[in-house]
């Protein structure tokens, strides 16, 4: 099954799964259509719907299946000759250092419109939606 | 809104925070998740299973997911896209202790899930449905069921004291 990362107008994400595309851009586009239309995002409830400014395909969910812990030897090895200073390293910095490589998402804020996943995307062209009146 | 925290939770506070074990340790990112399960029928040893039985934690979407994906958040406070915030401490004896929000994750949904009806939000790893360790979970603030075009916000917090 194939997800999709959405990025809203607002800098939300959501992953999205699905097995046909048009399947999920049937369902982008009518949560965008609600969202141009001033609907809310979902029934009976008082909540906004946001518009569709991104969405990024994976082959599977960006965030992997399972935890992953495993990193690279050789990232390891220069975060230890970066962080040494007199020939010692901070081991909590280290151990911080090795938690982020880990993460399958930036440790850090890309931007509200850009990917929150490390994972090799491709960018869906969102002219599905000018089919939306007033996309 | 009921809560629960389940064995896991307290293993990992045990093993990995008290303790230093290799075997326990947090996962890659916490994913968020929806469950039919409701907390006032889960246990402190419930499993996340797709066989509705005992005190097993049922995932949504299972059957036919219709766009549901469990939604990651970082391990790290006010630095990612979508990961902790600052923590606020209230001193009260009774009732205070240290209170931590995560940012708030979305699901979108391009049909109806199957099994759908949505009662709690639990916080897992990995994102296989139905699959993983389960951490804590929380009853949502209705029964929901949703349709094509509809998302769904879940803003988790966790208070210790």
């Amino acid at each position: 099954m194939q997800h999709a990362e959405v990025i809203y107008e607002t800098g939300a994400h959501s992953v999205v799964s699905f097995d046909d595309i048009d399947e999920l851009k049937a369902g982008l586009a009518e949560h965008h259509r609600r969202a141009i239309s001033g609907e809310d995002a979902q029934a009976n409830l008082p909540r906004p719907a946001e518009r569709v400014s991104k969405v990024i395909i994976y082959p599977e969910h960006p965030a992997g299946d399972t935890p992953d812990y495993s990193v690279d030897a050789d990232t390891v090895s220069s975060l230890l000759s970066g962080m040494a200073q007199s020939g010692k390293i901070n081991g909590n910095q280290l151990i911080e250092a090795v938690r982020d490589e880990m993460s399958p998402v930036y440790p850090v804020d890309q931007g509200r419109h850009q990917s929150m996943y490390k994972a090799e995307g491709e960018e869906l062209p969102l002219d599905f939606l000018s089919d939306t009146a007033g996309a | 809104m009921a809560t629960i925290v389940f064995q896991r939770w307290t293993d990992l506070h045990l093993n990995y925070i008290l303790g230093n074990s290799g075997t326990i340790t947090p996962p890659t990112t916490w994913e968020i998740a929806l469950s039919t399960t409701a907390v006032s029928a889960m246990a402190r040893n419930s499993a996340i299973s797709a066989t509705v039985s005992g005190t097993n934690v049922n995932e949504i979407g299972s059957t036919t997911a219709a766009g549901y994906a469990r939604q990651a958040v970082a391990r790290t406070i006010a630095q990612a896209g979508i990961d902790w915030g600052s923590s606020s401490f209230d001193n009260t004896l009774s009732t205070g202790g240290t209170s931590m929000a995560a940012d708030q994750v979305t699901f979108t949904f391009t049909g109806t899930p199957s099994p759908g009806a949505t009662n709690s939000w639990f916080m897992g790893d990995g994102t296989t449905i139905n699959a993983g360790q389960i951490y804590v979970a929380a009853d949502t603030a209705a029964t929901r069921n949703f349709a094509n075009g509809d998302t769904e916000k879940v803003t988790a917090t966790m208070k210790s004291g």
